[in-house]
C-alpha cells in the first residue's frame, strides 16, 4: 500500500518552496512570514494541512488576513500538481525535502535556530550524517596555499577522530576541508547556496553520496540560483550543524567575517579561529573567538583541544548532548 | 431529485450529448459526484463508450464553477476525438493540447491559463518526463491544476498487457499529490489482477467497475496458417462487411503489406502504425468519417480511439492476450446493431509476439555498458556519445535509457538532451523479468484456447477479464454453430495473393552521411558523403522471413549454401520491373571471406539472366566480424573501415553497376563498397540484395 504522504509536510512545501524556474508568480513565504502564519493557524486550532482544503482555507484566511495576502497564500497552495511533479523530478536524483513538521528535520538546526530555521531543507545523501559529532570549517574563497593546506589537513584530522566535517561547499577552504576529510575516509556535509540539482549527479560527488559519506543539503530549493543574500543566510546553518567551528582564514569583511561575528553573537557552536597573522582572524579572536594553533602538528588531538578550551573559556554553548530537548521542540507541527 | 448538483450535472449531460432526455448511465453521476464534490480519487473501469469523458467534462465544469484551476488530462491520445471536442464545447469547456508538434500554440495556451479561461489541458505521458518540455511548457500551465485525469490507467500495471514505463512516473507523482486534488483514473480493459494492482499503486482510490459485454458484436475465429490464403480471404470478404473497420496486425510490416495488397485489389485501405506521426490524426478522421473501408493498423491505433459505428475488427494475426484482444475487438459495434469481430490465426503469431516482447526487455550486459559509460564520463553524455562505447542501436539505446529512467530509483537521469548517472545503485529485477515472461506465456495460452472455440467466444473473453456478468452471447460462431462470415476464398484471388507476396520488393535508400572518426582509413573530412561517391536507391527482393521468398533465401544461406535458381529469376524480374535508369551495364558483388562463392556465384548467374557481363571488382582485404553483430552505425562503420579494396586491373570509368549482396541491414556495406567503386570511376552503383533484415519501415 502506498503510504499516505504527510499532508502537513506538503502544505509547508506549498507555502514555502519554489518548484522551478517557471513557478507561479506568487512568492513563497519567507521564514518570518511562515512563522507568522503558523501562529495564526495555532491560534485558530488549525494545522498547515488545513490550508489544502479550499473551503477551509478561504474561510480561515478571510477571517485572518488581508485579501492580498490571502490571495497569495491561495495561489501558493494551489500548486499541488506542480509540487508533486517537482518532488518526483528531484527524487529522480535522490533529492529529498524535509520540513519542520517532520521528525527527520535536522535536530541541531531545529534546536539551535528555533524560529530562525528554514521551514524546508532539501538534500541528497544520508540525513543521518547530520546527527554525528561535527566540525564546521569555514574560510574565505580566496585563501592562500597555506590556508588551503591547513583546511585540508584539518578535514583529515577530523576524519581520523570521527568528526563529520560541515562546510558551505564553496571553493577554497570549504572544498579543501571536505576533500581532506573524504580522502581519509571521513564523512562530510556541505550546505549549498545553489545548484543542488546538478551537484546531486556531478561526477565528483556521486560515489561519495552513494557510499553515505557525503551529504549535500540546502535551505534553498534545488534549482535555485546563487544570490549573495542566500550565501549570507546559509552560514548560520553550517555553524548550527556543528559542535565546534573553525575559521581558517577571514578577512575583515565578507562572508566568513559576517558569519563568524554572527556565530559569536548567537553561540550556536563554539568558534575557534586559527591563530594566524591574518587581520580578520586577529579581530575575531579579539572579539572572543577561541584560538586554534596556526600549525596543526602542535595539536595532539582535536577533540581534547575543543572540549578543554571551550569548557574553560567560553560562555556555555548549547551543545546537543549536554541539554535535554529544548524549547525548539514546541515548534514541531506534529502534536 | 432535489439535489442541485445532480440537477446541474444532468443539465450539463443533456447539453453535452445534445439529447434532451438522456439520463446518466449506471454509476456515471456517482463518479462525477465523487470527484467534484468529495474530491476523491477514483478508478473507473468501464467499456469504451460508457461515457468516461463525460464524467471528467462535467466534473471539470462543476469544479471550475466553484473556482478550481483547470483539469490536466494525461493521455496517450493524440487529440480529443471530434465528438468529444463538440461535447466539451457544448458544456462550455475550453480545451487545449500541448505537445511537441504544436509549439506555435504554446504561448496562446499559456496566456489562456493565465487568464483562467482554459478549462482542460491534454498532455501525453511521455511529455511529462521531458525536462525541456516540463520547464518551458508544463510548469507555466500547471500552477493551479484542479483535477488530474489519467487515461488508460491499466498502463500503470506491469501485470497488464500494456505496461508503459512512463506511467510509473505518474504513479510517483500521485504519491505526493495533496489529497484535496481529485484524481480520476480510467481504463476500459483490465482484469481483476490489473485493477487491484493499479488501485494499489495509485493509493487511496475508490474503484467503479461496470460490465464489459457488447451485445451487437458477433465474434468468429478462423484458422488459416497460409498468409497468402489470409490475404485472399480478406480481399474476398472485405467488400461484404458492414461499414468500415480495422484490420489489426502484429507488426508494422504486416500492416503495410496488407494495405498494399488490398489497395492493389482496389479496396480503400490505409496503413496506420506508431512510426507514422503526422498522418495518424488524419487517418483516424478518415476512418471516423467512413472515408475508407478499413485501416490496417498495429496496436498503435487504439488508445482512446472511439468510433461508435465501427462495423468490424479483423485480426490478421492472433494478439498476445485476451485483454489485448478484447480491447481491440471491443471497439466495434458500440452504436450499430451488428458488427463483426473476426480473428484469423496464422502460424507465425507466437514467434512474432515473443520476438516483440523479448526485444523490449532490458539486456543486463547492455545496461552494464551504458551505466559504465555514464560513470566514466565527467559530464552528461548525448546518446551519440554513449553509442561510441556501447554496441547498441540508437532505438534500443533510447529504449533502454527510458526503461532505466522509469525505475523507481532511476540509475540515470536526463539533463536536457544528455544523460547522466545518478547516485542510485542499479540491480536488474530478475524476478520481475521471470514473472513477466511467465505471464506472457500464460496469456498466449489463454488466447490460443480462445481460438479453439470450445465455448461461447464472448463469454470466454468476459471470463478472462473477470466480468461477473459473463454468459453465452448467442450470436458468435460458436453459439450459432456455423461461420457468420464465409471461411473460404476463391482460387483466382489466392493465386493473385501468392504472386503479390512474391513481389514484396524493399527499397534500399542510399545513406547520405557517415562518421569520419569511425572510418579512419578513408581519411575523410566531411560527415556528408559526397554525391559523386553515393550509391543510387537499390532494391531487396523481400524481407528476411517474409512469406514469399523468405524461406528460399534462408534455405540458400543456411542449408544449401547456394541460392536457388528461382531466386535468380525473381531478382532478374525485379530488376526489369524496377527499370533503373540508366540501366546497369555490369553486375558485381560484395566479397566475403566467410561465405566465399555464395554471393559471387549468385551474382554471376543473375548477370547471365540479365544478359550483361559479371565482373569481380572488389576484394575483401581483411576479415571483419559479422555485420549483424554490430548494433549501431558507429560500430558498423568501424567494423568495415578498410575492409574492401577495388581490384586494380578493372577500368570502371563511367560504367553503371548492379552491386549484389545477399542480405542488407544497416546499408553500410553497400554504402562503403559503393563509395569505393564510385571513387574508382563508376558512374552509378545500384545496390541489390536478396533480403532485407532491417526493421520494419
Amino acid at each position: 500500500m502506498t503510504p499516505d504522504p504527510d499532508e502537513n509536510k506538503l502544505a509547508i512545501l506549498l507555502l514555502c518552496s519554489s518548484f522551478g524556474a517557471h513557478d507561479s508568480d506568487a512568492r513563497p513565504l519567507s521564514v518570518a512570514e511562515f512563522n507568522k502564519l503558523e501562529g495564526w493557524l495555532r491560534a485558530a486550532n488549525l494545522r498547515p494541512r488545513d490550508l489544502l482544503d479550499p473551503a477551509a482555507r478561504d474561510t480561515f484566511l478571510s477571517e485572518t488576513t488581508t485579501p492580498e495576502h490571502a490571495e497569495r497564500i491561495r495561489r501558493l497552495s494551489e500548486r499541488g500538481f506542480m509540487m508533486s511533479h517537482a518532488l518526483e523530478r528531484w527524487g529522480q536524483r535522490g533529492i529529498w525535502a524535509v520540513t519542520r513538521a517532520e521528525e527527520r528535520y535536522p535536530a541541531r538546526i531545529r534546536r539551535r535556530l528555533a524560529q530562525q530555521a528554514a521551514p524546508v531543507f532539501y538534500g541528497v545523501g544520508d540525513p543521518e550524517l547530520l546527527a554525528r559529532p561535527a566540525l564546521a570549517v569555514a574560510g574565505s574563497r580566496d585563501a592562500d596555499e597555506h590556508a588551503l593546506a591547513y583546511a585540508c589537513a584539518l578535514g583529515g584530522r577530523a576524519a581520523d577522530e570521527e568528526l563529520a566535517v560541515v562546510t558551505g561547499g564553496a571553493r577554497g577552504v570549504d572544498r579543501a576541508a571536505i576533500q581532506g576529510c573524504l580522502e581519509r575516509a571521513g564523512a562530510a556535509c556541505a550546505v549549498l547556496v545553489a545548484g543542488l540539482y546538478s551537484a546531486a549527479v556531478a561526477a565528483h560527488n556521486r560515489e561519495m553520496i552513494a557510499d553515505g559519506r557525503l551529504a549535500l543539503i540546502s535551505p534553498f530549493h534545488p534549482e535555485a540560483g546563487f544570490t549573495a543574500g542566500n550565501a549570507m543566510a546559509r552560514n548560520r546553518y553550517v555553524y548550527a550543524l556543528a559542535d565546534w567551528s573553525v575559521i581558517v582564514r577571514s578577512e575583515l569583511a565578507g562572508g566568513t567575517w559576517s558569519g563568524g561575528t554572527e556565530l559569536l553573537k548567537h553561540g550556536w557552536s563554539s568558534l575557534f579561529v586559527r591563530a594566524s597573522e591574518d587581520e580578520g582572524n586577529r579581530a575575531l579572536l579579539e572579539r572572543g573567538a577561541l584560538p586554534i594553533p596556526a600549525e596543526l602538528d602542535e595539536i595532539d588531538r582535536l577533540r581534547t583541544l575543543f572540549e578543554r578550551t571551550s569548557s574553560a573559556r567560553a560562555a556555555p554553548v548549547r551543545g546537543h548532548r549536554s541539554k535535554p530537548p529544548a524549547s525548539g521542540e514546541q515548534l514541531t507541527l506534529d502534536s | 431529485m432535489a439535489d442541485p448538483i445532480h440537477a446541474r450535472a444532468l443539465a450539463l449531460l443533456r447539453r453535452g450529448t445534445g439529447w434532451p432526455d438522456v439520463r446518466f448511465r449506471n454509476q456515471q453521476y456517482e463518479s462525477i459526484e465523487a470527484i467534484a464534490v468529495r474530491r476523491a480519487r477514483l478508478l473507473v473501469v468501464q467499456r469504451t463508450g460508457w461515457g468516461k469523458s463525460m464524467v471528467y467534462f462535467i466534473a471539470t465544469r462543476l469544479l471550475r464553477d466553484r473556482g478550481s484551476g483547470p483539469t490536466l488530462l494525461i493521455s496517450p491520445l493524440l487529440a480529443l476525438m471530434r465528438n468529444q471536442v463538440e461535447a466539451a464545447v457544448r458544456i462550455g469547456l475550453r480545451t487545449g493540447r500541448i505537445d511537441s508538434s504544436n509549439q506555435d500554440e504554446w504561448a496562446d495556451i499559456e496566456q489562456a491559463v493565465r487568464d483562467d479561461i482554459l478549462d482542460l489541458l491534454l498532455v501525453s505521458p511521455e511529455r511529462l518526463t521531458n525536462p525541456r518540455f516540463v520547464e518551458r511548457v508544463l510548469q507555466p500551465v500547471s500552477t493551479r491544476i484542479g483535477l488530474l485525469v489519467v487515461d488508460e490507467a491499466h498502463c500503470i500495471s506491469d501485470w497488464g498487457h500494456d505496461f508503459r514505463p512512463d506511467y510509473q512516473r505518474i504513479v510517483r507523482l500521485l504519491r505526493n499529490l495533496p489529497g484535496t486534488i481529485p484524481v480520476l483514473a480510467t481504463t476500459a480493459t483490465a482484469n481483476d489482477r490489473v485493477v487491484e494492482d493499479v488501485a494499489r499503486q495509485i493509493g487511496r482510490v475508490e474503484t467503479v467497475r461496470g460490465p464489459l459485454v457488447r451485445s451487437s458484436l458477433r465474434l468468429q475465429v478462423i484458422r488459416m496458417h497460409d498468409p497468402a490464403r489470409r490475404l485472399a480471404w480478406l480481399a474476398d470478404v472485405l467488400p461484404d462487411l458492414p461499414g468500415s473497420g480495422i484490420i489489426y496486425t502484429l507488426t508494422k510490416a504486416s500492416a503495410h503489406r496488407v494495405t498494399d495488397w488490398l489497395r492493389a485489389r482496389a479496396l480503400e485501405v490505409v496503413a496506420y502504425t506508431g512510426a507514422m506521426d503526422r498522418e495518424r490524426e488524419h487517418i483516424e478522421q478518415a476512418l471516423l468519417g467512413n472515408k475508407v473501408k478499413a485501416v490496417a493498423a498495429t496496436s498503435a491505433l487504439g488508445m482512446g480511439f472511439d468510433k461508435p459505428d465501427l462495423g468490424f475488427v479483423i485480426h490478421f494475426q492472433r494478439p498476445p492476450s485476451p485483454v489485448h484482444y478484447y480491447q481491440q475487438v471491443g471497439r466495434a459495434g458500440r452504436n450499430v446493431e451488428r458488427a463483426y469481430g473476426i480473428l484469423l490465426e496464422g502460424g507465425e503469431d507466437d514467434e512474432i509476439a515473443e520476438w516483440m516482447a523479448t526485444s523490449n526487455e532490458l539486456d543486463a550486459e547492455h545496461v552494464r555498458q551504458i551505466l559504465h559509460a555514464l560513470e566514466q564520463a565527467e559530464e552528461p553524455l548525448t546518446p551519440a556519445r554513449i553509442e561510441a562505447s556501447v554496441n547498441l542501436s540508437r532505438g534500443k539505446l533510447l529504449h533502454a535509457l527510458r526503461l532505466l529512467h522509469a525505475h523507481p530509483t532511476p540509475p540515470v537521469d536526463r539533463d536536457g538532451m544528455r544523460w547522466t548517472r545518478t547516485i542510485h545503485p542499479y540491480q536488474p529485477d530478475l524476478e520481475q523479468l521471470q514473472r513477466l515472461r511467465r505471464l506472457r506465456e500464460r496469456e498466449r495460452e489463454r488466447m490460443a484456447r480462445y481460438v479453439d472455440g470450445e465455448r461461447c467466444l464472448m463469454e470466454y473473453l468476459q471470463r478472462e477479464l473477470n466480468d461477473p456478468s459473463a454468459r453465452a452471447c448467442e450470436h458468435c460462431s460458436v453459439c450459432v454453430g456455423s461461420p457468420l462470415v464465409p471461411v473460404n476464398c476463391s482460387q483466382e484471388t489466392l493465386a493473385e495473393a501468392q504472386r503479390f507476396l512474391r513481389r514484396q520488393y524493399v527499397v534500399i535508400e542510399p545513406r547520405k552521411r557517415w562518421d569520419v572518426n569511425a572510418l579512419a582509413t578513408m581519411k575523410l573530412e566531411k560527415t556528408t558523403i559526397p554525391s559523386e561517391w553515393q550509391v543510387e536507391p537499390g532494391r531487396a527482393l523481400c524481407r528476411w522471413g517474409d512469406p514469399g521468398y523468405g524461406g528460399l533465401v534462408r534455405a540458400g544461406k543456411q542449408r544449401e549454401l547456394r541460392f536457388d535458381q528461382r531466386l535468380v529469376r525473381a531478382v532478374a524480374t525485379m530488376v526489369r520491373v524496377w527499370e533503373p535508369d540508366p540501366f546497369p551495364q555490369l553486375v558485381t558483388s560484395v566479397p566475403s571471406l566467410r561465405t566465399g562463392a555464395l554471393v559471387p556465384d549468385f551474382a554471376a548467374r543473375l548477370a547471365r539472366d540479365l544478359e550483361i557481363p559479371y565482373l569481380d571488382t572488389l576484394a575483401k582485404v581483411r576479415e571483419t566480424r559479422p555485420q549483424k553483430l554490430m548494433e549501431n552505425s558507429y560500430q558498423q562503420m568501424r567494423n568495415l573501415d578498410g575492409a574492401f579494396a577495388v581490384r586494380e586491373r578493372h577500368p570502371l570509368a563511367r560504367r553503371v553497376f548492379l552491386l549484389v549482396d545477399d542480405l542488407v541491414d544497416s546499408r553500410w556495406t553497400f554504402t562503403l563498397a559503393g563509395a569505393l567503386l564510385r571513387r574508382a570511376g563508376a558512374a552509378a552503383v545500384y545496390p541489390v540484395a536478396l533480403a532485407s533484415t532491417a526493421p520494419d519501415r
